[in-house]
């Protein structure tokens, strides 16, 4: 069986989204062209159990206070990553605005919260309590470099597990 | 009907069980009371209204739903009613339709009217796009004939366009659907495509903030152009190349829309599985169509005639040069086979130039002249020609007028292979043709009986040889010598052993002769001098009847004196052992049988001639056959005599590098040139041909030197130039500046050609004045004339030890001086070039 899933790249500027999704795919569109409108797409095939996922990856340009995201590029996601550049203690409080945002013109969606750049160890800002505190409040966060692949093939199935898994339950409401 | 039955049967029947109060119904009641409350409960339900329209709302929705999802029937029944109800509603309150409509009817007219002008407007970019071809005026013709708009022609003809590929995406999660493209198209990723096509849309509507029910319905790209079709749930993108007609977008909207009445509840509730979309493939599939022009095999043949034309024009010119030349070949050859004096042996081709060889007859017509009237430059061909004598009647008389020259008084005929002597001829001629013509080749026989010998020339030598007494007179008429008069018996007897001698005299006459008794003296030596016509550098001594001759004489009149001198009387013996034989005439009629090339020398020593040097093979195989048939030659030696290599037209170019100007022609090895040509190449060849192997001579023919031309033309216009002065004054009259510059750049010309043809230019500058003043002061005036002149040529770079001035006054008027006008021609000076070598 094969789905379709659009998962959506978020997060501040130079957290290293795109690099994550370099490091995931090999890249069709031309980015400098692509990235004037604000969304890079890539696509990657990753399989859980016996199923073929085909996920639809829409990059998202940086968002911060002066750029917005742009909602309709969120339309029809199952599920986003939300990036953070561990070495920057401010991209992790954008991440979660970010969600805050989607959940409010989206609703609720499976998301990672991925904690990236950690192969700059010296650099390390993110309070390791702070980290925890999240996880412990239920947000599923992996450490990622896109620069040792560290964690990238993992947090993409990650992801994908938990959009199946939202599907099935919905299913099973049903 | 029934239904009502039915329920009047089932509650007739429920009205059998009344509760009873007997023991069996207390066990009833006691057993099923709950059942039976329930039932009753139901029952009420049934039987209430009310609750049955309550519980059936309750369930309707997702009944009908559910209906919905498994077959049309559902549809099928309630259409009618539906319509039904519209019609009424409509009948009713038309208002409450149109309120309901109206939200939604003016984007659609909007959208309609939009749609229409669109067309419109592409049909006139048409239009204007093809008014002003070739192709345009055509299709106006065809509207004109037809009577259909012009923008429908243009329409109708350019309109060519293929669906390459259509996708379904979802409208909300921008996922593909489905898709579908063109046989042989190259299809990107469609996932990635109708995602990023949904990204466009995104942001175009985030940009521009269009209204609800609008959307991006086309984008352009260099001939591609991708439209959109917006649905509720779903839009289609179609990838179209070429110009898409408005009635795909109709095509487009009719698929879509049957897409979203059969899958709108997998539209609505679409997580990702695009299985069930599977079954739109064919109505997208509907969507691939294309569209040609008319007559499409016509146009792609026009196209490549197009295409084919321009390589063939090309490739033809090339051919009809190819053509050309082989023809001017074939005709050269024909030519050269239909030329007397010319057997063509072999032609052929070799690295690309032609090659022929062949025999010639040295008489025949040059090849190269064939050459060039039948096209074909001789510096193309490499040519090799055997000599031959041909045999053609015309070839055998000019030879035969050739070999034996004969008088003026002699015509010279050839029939049959008879050559035929008629007119009157010298004996020696008449003779020699005899004796010559036996060997000329096609000559079978030589006929000369009606040719008259005449024999004023030997004649003399008879009477000098003779040399009869005063009494005796000769006559030699058709051979006979007739003597008459009177003699001594020695005498007659000495002559007629000397006439015997002379093969002018066939038989000897002396039956008019009277002999006389002999008293002859002894011949004196002058007398002996007299006989043999002996020259200056020969002497003679006469001891005991045996004569001795010293001295030099030619071979000639040395064989000559061997014959005549036995007959002179009084000498028994002849010793010419002192003479020296002298060759210098036989060696002169050696070199006119033979006319060696330039590169190799004859000379002679006792009647050997000796040949040495090199020359073209046929000349040395000539030279041999021709050289003993010149009297006085004994012997021919040409071991010293090497063949010359073969040498072509086109190597002797390479080497000389003529100029343009300069024609070049080889024949027998010898080079010909003729043209014009610098001073520098003419002198540099004439050094370098003397050293090009196989050259076996060289001739300029109207050769020019430019150099030297250019050279006598600048002279003659620098001495008719005249400067002229103003009255009473070394001043030159105004306006002649252009004269002055164009007589300086002649003369630095001069002596720049002066230099390269070896050659000292003097310039003589002559000054004039008018006839008025005393000759004194014209003579001073005319002088300070031409050294103003010369001063200005010195200031312009112009040698002054080269230039020489003079006054003559008054003395050379150019006009006769009595007006101004020709008083201001004569105050002038002239020009003269002196040149040495």
């Amino acid at each position: 069986m094969i789905q379709k899933k659009k998962i959506c790249m978020l997060g501040a500027f130079a957290v290293g989204k795109t690099s994550l999704v370099k490091r995931f795919v090999k890249s069709f569109f031309d980015e400098k062209y692509l990235t004037t409108i604000g969304v890079k797409i890539d696509k990657k095939t990753v399989h859980v159990d016996d199923s073929e996922v085909v996920l639809m990856l829409w990059d998202l340009e940086g968002q911060d206070a002066y750029h917005q995201i742009k909602t309709s590029y969120l339309r029809g996601a199952s599920g986003y990553l939300l990036v953070a550049d561990g070495t920057r203690q401010e991209t992790l409080d954008d991440a979660l605005g970010l969600r805050d945002r989607v959940e409010s013109e989206v609703g609720v969606l499976p998301y990672i919260l991925l904690l990236n750049k950690s192969d700059l160890g010296e650099l390390w800002e993110l309070d390791e309590t702070r980290v925890q505190s999240l996880s412990k409040a239920g947000i599923h966060i992996m450490t990622t470099s896109a620069k040792t692949g560290e964690n990238v093939e993992e947090a993409f199935h990650t992801l994908a597990v938990r959009m199946l898994e939202v599907r099935n339950e919905g299913e099973d409401h049903l | 009907m029934n239904n009502a039955a039915d329920d009047n049967q089932s509650r007739e029947h429920r009205k059998v069980i009344p509760f009873q109060k007997d023991e069996l119904s207390e066990l009833r009641s006691l057993l099923m009371s709950k059942e039976l409350s329930e039932i009753n409960d139901i029952l009420k339900r049934l039987d209430d209204p009310d609750t049955r329209a309550r519980e059936i709302a309750r369930i309707l929705p997702k009944a009908i739903a559910r209906r919905a999802a498994r077959d049309k029937d559902l549809a099928a029944v309630l259409g009618p009613t539906v319509e039904e109800i519209l019609r009424d509603s409509v009948k009713r309150n038309p208002q409450a339709l149109v309120d309901s409509l109206f939200p939604v009817m003016g984007p659609a007219i909007r959208k309609a009217i939009a749609e229409f002008f669109r067309g419109m407007i592409q049909g006139l970019n048409h239009a204007m796009q093809h008014s002003f071809t070739l192709q345009g005026l055509k299709w106006r013709l065809e509207a004109i004939r037809t009577g259909k708009p012009f923008t429908e022609i243009v329409l109708l003809h350019s309109l060519v366009f293929r669906v390459e590929q259509v996708f379904l995406v979802h409208q909300k999660a921008g996922l593909l659907l489905s898709q579908v493209s063109a046989e042989s198209i190259e299809v990107e990723d469609p996932d990635m495509v109708s995602g990023m096509m949904t990204a466009i849309q995104d942001f175009v509507k985030d940009s521009f903030h269009p209204g609800e029910t609008e959307g991006l319905d086309n984008l352009q790209l260099g001939e591609l152009t991708v439209m959109v079709e917006q649905g509720p749930l779903a839009y289609m993108a179609v990838i179209v190349r070429g110009t898409a007609p408005p009635e795909l977008r109709e095509t487009c909207k009719e698929v879509l829309e049957r897409v979203h009445l059969e899958l709108r509840r997998e539209l609505e509730e679409f997580d990702g599985d695009p299985s069930p979309f599977a079954i739109t493939i064919p109505r997208l599939e509907a969507c691939l169509v294309d569209r040609y022009v008319e007559e499409p095999a016509k146009r792609s043949f026009s196209y490549a005639w197009l295409l084919l034309l321009v390589v063939l024009i090309p490739v033809a010119y090339w051919v009809f040069g190819e053509i050309r030349q082989t023809l001017h070949w074939r005709a050269f050859v024909d030519n050269l086979r239909g030329t007397k004096g010319i057997v063509v042996t072999s032609t052929g081709t070799k690295d690309g130039r032609y090659s022929i060889t062949g025999l010639r007859d040295p008489l025949a017509q040059d090849p190269a002249t064939v050459a060039a009237s039948s096209g074909i430059e001789s510096g193309q061909v490499n040519a090799k020609w055997e000599t031959f004598h041909a045999l053609d009647p015309e070839f055998v008389l000019s030879r035969a007028k050739q070999a034996l020259a004969p008088p003026s008084t002699v015509t010279l005929t050839l029939e049959k292979g008879v050559l035929k002597a008629t007119g009157s001829a010298p004996f020696a001629w008449a003779r020699d043709a005899r004796r010559f013509s036996r060997v000329l080749p096609g000559v079978n026989s030589y006929q000369d009986s009606d040719l008259i010998v005449t024999y004023d020339a030997v004649l003399p030598r008879i009477q000098q040889a003779l040399n009869p007494p005063e009494s005796v007179s000769l006559r030699l008429e058709h051979g006979v010598l007739t003597v008459t008069g009177s003699a001594t018996e020695q005498w007659a007897a000495n002559a007629r052993r000397l006439a015997q001698l002379f093969p002018a005299v066939s038989e000897f006459q002396d039956n008019g002769l009277q002999i006389t008794p002999s008293t002859g003296p002894q011949p004196g030596i002058d007398e002996i001098k007299r006989a043999l016509d002996s020259p200056e550098t020969v002497s003679f001594s006469l001891q005991n009847k045996k004569l001795e001759a010293h001295g030099a004489a030619p071979y000639k009149w040395a064989m000559d004196a061997r014959k005549l001198v036995r007959f002179i009387p009084g000498v028994e013996a002849y010793d010419d052992g002192g003479l020296t034989i002298t060759y210098d005439q036989v060696l002169q009629q050696a070199r006119e049988v033979l006319a060696p090339p330039d590169t190799v020398e004859l000379s002679i020593a006792d009647g050997v001639l000796l040949a040495q040097g090199r020359a073209p093979d046929h000349w040395i195989r000539e030279a041999r056959r021709l050289a003993l048939l010149v009297p006085g030659v004994t012997e021919y030696n040409d071991s010293r005599v090497s063949e010359l290599p073969v040498i072509t037209l086109e190597k002797l170019r390479e080497i000389l590098d003529p100029p343009g100007t300069i024609t070049l022609g080889l024949s027998d090895g010898m080079l010909r040139v003729s043209g014009s040509a610098s001073n520098a190449w003419i002198s540099e060849t004439r050094a370098r041909v003397r050293h090009i192997p196989g050259l076996a001579g060289y001739r300029e023919k109207d050769l020019v030197d430019a150099d030297l031309e250019k050279f006598l033309s600048l002279q003659a216009l620098i001495e008719q130039t005249s400067l002229f002065f103003e009255s009473s004054a070394d001043r030159l009259v105004p306006g002649q500046e252009d004269a002055l510059s164009q007589l300086v750049s002649r003369l630095a010309e001069m002596q720049r050609l002066a230099g390269l043809l070896g050659k000292n230019i003097r310039i003589n500058i002559t000054g004039h004045t008018d006839s008025v003043g005393t000759e004194e002061a014209n003579l001073a005036l005319s002088n300070r004339r031409a050294e103003y002149v010369a001063s200005i040529l010195a200031g312009r770079g112009i040698a002054p030890a080269n230039i020489a001035v003079r006054g003559v006054g008054a003395l050379y008027p150019l006009a006769n001086g009595t007006t101004e006008r020709e008083r201001a021609l004569n105050r002038r000076v002239t020009f003269a070039l002196t040149v040495e070598d």
